[in-house]
């Protein structure tokens, strides 16, 4: 068993977290999994072997669209990228996200 | 891509059906997208510093097991449970196919339990449920009429039937119909035809238009314009050859000239299938039918919408009531109004919902049994089971497994049970009795089929599940090591009896259900019909409408008939009679009596059956004198008229006196209707001189009523109809032709129908209660035969599953009645208790037997006793069986095997 340096990312998590990312520009999976590790400044560490059924789950709701295409050195490599609903979801996700951290955040500012 | 927003649940749907379509395609881009990844990774530790080495190993450690992976995605799909499925059909298929026997005996199980049932379904589907054949058939109703000191709803007179339909608002159309004969001369030849006179309204409110032509118009309803006639299809094709230009052509109707205005689509069958033509109903002036107090109008009625039967029932009743009160000599008190569905089908509902509960029953022995078998084969494999929930599959996995094996016997039990439902249903069309209604109307369509399919998924889990949960319900490690010799042995085994106990159980409750119908038939059978009923032929003699209302003409037709009859060499006695039992032509009277004061109305005044007939009569048909004397040639049309009565009318109105020499005459005492009769009009007085045995006119079933029998020689009515009884010397059917040839001397334009002998008559009268009685042995015939083999296989499994303990006692000395006794208690044990559960349900039930049972109680003890020993002794033989097996067992090899 690989240890996990990080704490494990949630699955629901996961996916806004697979969205955001994608939102930006198309990208392919290992590097869906370096920018969430980089971004969470290494905090939070994607379990590479269950990103690829993530994107599935995410691509057979039409959250995403997957295609291929070739990177920079040339590579053939499967690009994917935010669709409309996809926007939408995210949108919504992200502000119950929000309200959910404020929520704690005032809870624990509290004590 | 510009594809438009869809709602997430469709999106999804879609996205899982891609999935299913690209699954190879799918599994290649995986694979592609996985190294792709691992080749990033590791050009990325290399750039970190890593050796090629430790880069790959750190890149497979961080991206986790590679097939997880892989079986997460295809979770992800969202497609597993199909892709399962389809495994496990293929797998099943193939477990199915290596084991011939099994298999085989399973469909067939299943294709008598499935095709039973979807028969029955299909009858009752067809008699019961399917809504009659008629736009919006729910507004369709029969209106009968509540004559006063009736309690049972009768047809109607025609004046009342006018009064309601011109009158009562609550309905969109009334029609007024009787049933009848005609004769028709159709290319010289005569032919009698089964006939309705209908009015306008019937057809108008059924709303079934003529397939050609038109159907009747009001104006038709008038005596010397009622000259036409609607054909039925069959009557067309058969009769006309199907001639396209029939309409408007002539036909001999009744010895007058008709014109046939219509024909009716081969659909549609009323009053009855057997409705050949159609005549308008019309009466000539002064008609003594066209009265109050002659009901024989049956009515049928379009409810506008939106009026229930009860509403029109309450309108119809205050209109009778009116009746009641303007006309005096008007008899009806009421109206009653039935759904047109429930009158048509109301009678058969109890004894085919019987049917249906039986065949129910069959469905669950089926299962039961074939649960047995599927447990019992289940037993060996156990360890294969093990193994797999040891490899890592879940119980909801190999349940769905099995489960799907179950799925795919009931589908190929149904496949085959369709087969055995299809010819069972052609079966039931030309065996089932005639007088079933709608039976023409069943058949195998899409509604059954789909009955089928629910059925065959039912039946499928309902077998299935059961063995599936106790298979899998066991202790891995334990079955693993233990191997097939002992795999949940307890719990099987205890499974195994409950499913033996049950079939047991239902199978009684048939049993007993069987027994008392044979028992009932049986009854029947020695129900004495009052009359020998060997070498009779009756037959019925056509009445011309316009030889109808002339009396003295019908009688002279009717002796010089009766004398060409009986001068026949073959021909013992003849007789004529108004009315002839099992046939028809009952007709009530009021009757009075000298001997005691006038009731005090009218409404007390008592009604008996009444017949005119020939002198022979009770000669003919072998009906016994019980007193006094029988017609002789003195009693002429010139002497004092007398009468012969029937035991039932001795016993209800002389109960225990003779009523030999009493004087009563046929309607009420005169003073009570003195303004509706002729001055010093008397009704003519009978002397009764004779009781003679009860004749059951209805039906075998149906107890005797008063009945009194007049000399037509000596009376001045016309009866409605005329029925020919000849004793035969010999075989009575080879009469037939010299009977056709008396008819035609006196009357060439006559048929001679409906000829029968008694013998058949009776046959026709328990033909229902014979084919009841018939199915439900043969369902009870069929789950004894299934509860035998259960058993059998009960018994069987505990002997190949304790061979090695059997044999070790039997090493030990174990004698022969013990090991058989061993055995016995295991197979028959579970029998046993479930026949004790099965008698009380089979009490419990019997409530349901009462409407179609005769003359044996629902408890009748006898017929309790005797299923239960028969059921008990089979279940004991076919335990015995293995039992004794068991006891050869050679223990040397049976021990040196293991």
């Amino acid at each position: 068993m690989p240890r996990a340096p990080s704490p494990e990312v949630l699955q629901g998590t996961l996916d806004l977290l697979v969205l955001r990312t994608v939102a930006v520009e198309p990208m392919h999976g290992w590097g869906i999994a370096q920018l969430i590790q980089e971004r969470s400044e290494q905090a939070l560490a994607v379990g590479q072997g269950s990103l690829y059924p993530a994107l599935m789950r995410l691509e057979r709701r039409g959250w995403i669209a997957g295609s291929w295409g070739t990177t920079e050195n040339n590579r053939r490599a499967r690009y994917y990228r935010l669709t409309p609903l996809g926007a939408r979801h995210l949108a919504r996700e992200t502000e119950s996200w929000r309200r959910y951290i404020r929520a704690v955040e005032l809870i624990l500012g509290a004590t | 891509m510009s594809r438009p927003l869809l709602p997430g649940w469709l999106a999804d749907l879609l996205g899982r059906a891609r999935a299913l379509v690209r699954r190879p395609a799918m599994e290649r881009e995986l694979s592609e997208e996985i190294r792709f990844h691992l080749e990033m990774e590791t050009e990325a530790n290399i750039r970190r510093g890593m050796t090629p080495d430790a880069a790959r190993r750190a890149a497979a450690l961080a991206f986790g097991p590679v097939e997880r992976a892989r079986e997460e995605h295809r979770d992800a799909r969202g497609t597993r449970l199909l892709e399962d499925a389809a495994a496990d059909l293929r797998w099943a298929r193939r477990w199915l196919a290596h084991r011939p026997g099994f298999t085989v005996a399973v469909v067939l199980t299943l294709a008598l339990g499935i095709g039973g049932t979807t028969a029955v379904v299909c009858v009752v589907d067809g008699v019961l449920l399917r809504p009659l054949p008629y736009p919006e058939p729910d507004r369709l109703v029969a209106v009968w009429s509540l004559a006063r000191g009736e309690t049972e709803p009768w047809a109607s007179s025609p004046p009342d039937f006018r009064i309601f339909r011109e009158r009562a608002s609550g309905f969109e159309r009334l029609g007024g119909y009787y049933l009848g004969a005609a004769n028709l001369v159709i290319g010289g030849e005569p032919v009698r035809l089964a006939a309705a006179n209908a009015t306008a309204g019937t057809f108008e409110a059924l709303a079934v238009p003529a397939a050609m032509g038109r159907t009747f118009r009001a104006e038709e309803e008038t005596s010397g314009q009622d000259r036409v006639v609607v054909l039925s299809d069959g009557t067309w094709r058969r009769w006309f050859g199907a001639r396209s230009d029939i309409i408007g052509s002539t036909v001999t109707v009744d010895g007058a000239p008709h014109t046939v205005i219509g024909v009716m689509p081969a659909s549609f069958r009323f009053p009855e299938r057997t409705a050949e033509l159609w005549l308008p109903m019309a009466f000539p002036p002064g008609d003594v039918l066209d009265t109050r107090g002659n009901y024989f109008v049956s009515i049928i009625g379009r409810l506008r919408p939106g009026v229930s039967a009860e509403g029109a029932e309450r309108e119809l009743g205050t209109l009778a009531a009116g009746i009641a009160a303007d006309e005096p000599q008007a008899t009806i008190r009421g109206a009653h109004v039935v759904p047109l569905h429930e009158q048509t089908v109301g009678a058969t509902r109890r004894p085919l919902q019987l049917l249906l509960g039986g065949t129910g029953l069959l469905l669950a022995i089926t299962c039961a049994n074939v649960a047995g078998l599927v447990l019992a084969r289940g037993a060996a494999r156990g360890r294969e089971l093990a193994l797999r929930a040891g490899l890592g599959a879940t119980r909801g996995r190999l349940v769905r497994q099995l489960v799907t094996e179950g799925l795919l016997l009931s589908a190929a039990g149904s496949a085959a049970g369709l087969a055995v439902a299809w010819g069972a249903v052609r079966l039931l069309r030309t065996l089932g009795p005639q007088d079933l209604p709608r039976l023409d109307e069943v058949a195998l369509d899409g509604r059954v089929l789909v009955a089928t399919a629910l059925i065959s998924a039912a039946t499928g889990l309902g077998f299935a599940l059961l063995p599936a949960l106790r298979l899998t319900g066991g202790d891995t490690h334990e079955n693993l090591q233990g191997g097939a010799r002992q795999t949940g042995t307890a719990g099987h085994q205890r499974l195994g009896r409950l499913l033996v106990g049950g079939q047991v159980a239902l199978t009684l409750v048939l049993l007993v259900g069987a027994g008392l119908l044979l028992r009932s038939l049986l009854a029947l059978t020695q129900v004495d019909p009052g009359f020998r009923s060997s070498g009779v032929v009756t037959a019925s003699l056509p009445l011309r409408h316009d030889t109808a209302a002339d009396a003295p003409g019908t009688w002279r037709f009717a002796d010089e008939l009766l004398e060409r009859v009986q001068a026949l060499p073959e021909v013992e006695t003849a007789a004529l009679t108004s009315g002839l039992s099992l046939r028809g032509g009952g007709w009530g009277k009021m009757v009075s009596f000298a001997d005691r004061p006038p009731p005090a109305s009218r409404d007390q005044v008592s009604t008996v059956g009444y017949r005119l007939v020939s002198p022979e009569y009770f000669r003919t048909l072998g009906v016994r004198l019980l007193s006094g004397r029988a017609f002789d040639p003195g009693d002429r049309a010139d002497a004092q008229p007398v009468a012969l009565i029937n035991r039932a009318m001795a016993r209800r109105f002389w109960p225990g006196r003779d009523p030999v020499g009493a004087t009563i005459w046929m309607g009420p005492p005169e003073a009570m209707v003195s303004t509706l009769l002729p001055a010093g009009f008397r009704f003519p007085r009978l002397t009764v001189i004779g009781v003679v045995a009860d004749e059951r006119f209805e039906s075998l079933d149906q107890p005797a009523e008063p009945e009194v029998y007049q000399l037509y020689a000596q009376s001045s009515e016309t009866p409605s109809a005329l029925y020919l009884a000849v004793r035969a010397r010999g075989e009575p059917t080879l009469v037939i032709p010299g009977l056709r040839a008396a008819l035609r001397e006196v009357d060439p334009t006559m048929p001679l129908a409906e000829v029968a002998t008694v013998r058949e008559l009776m046959r026709e009268s328990g033909a229902r209660r014979r084919f009841g009685a018939v199915l439900i042995s043969g369902f009870a015939a069929l789950a004894l035969a299934l509860a035998l083999v259960g058993v059998y296989g009960v018994a069987a499994q505990f002997v190949a599953q304790r061979r090695r303990e059997l044999a070790i006692r039997i090493a030990l000395g174990a004698e022969v009645r013990q090991i058989v006794r061993l055995v016995v208690r295991e197979g028959a044990g579970a029998g046993l208790v479930g026949g004790l559960v099965g008698i009380g349900a089979a009490l419990g039930l019997s409530g349901l037997m009462r409407a179609v049972v005769f003359e044996v109680r629902p408890s009748d003890p006898v017929t309790y006793a005797a299923c239960t020993v028969v059921l008990l002794a089979a279940v004991l033989l076919a335990a015995l069986l293995p039992a004794r097996r068991a006891a050869r067992l050679p223990p040397a090899s049976v021990l040196g095997s293991e």
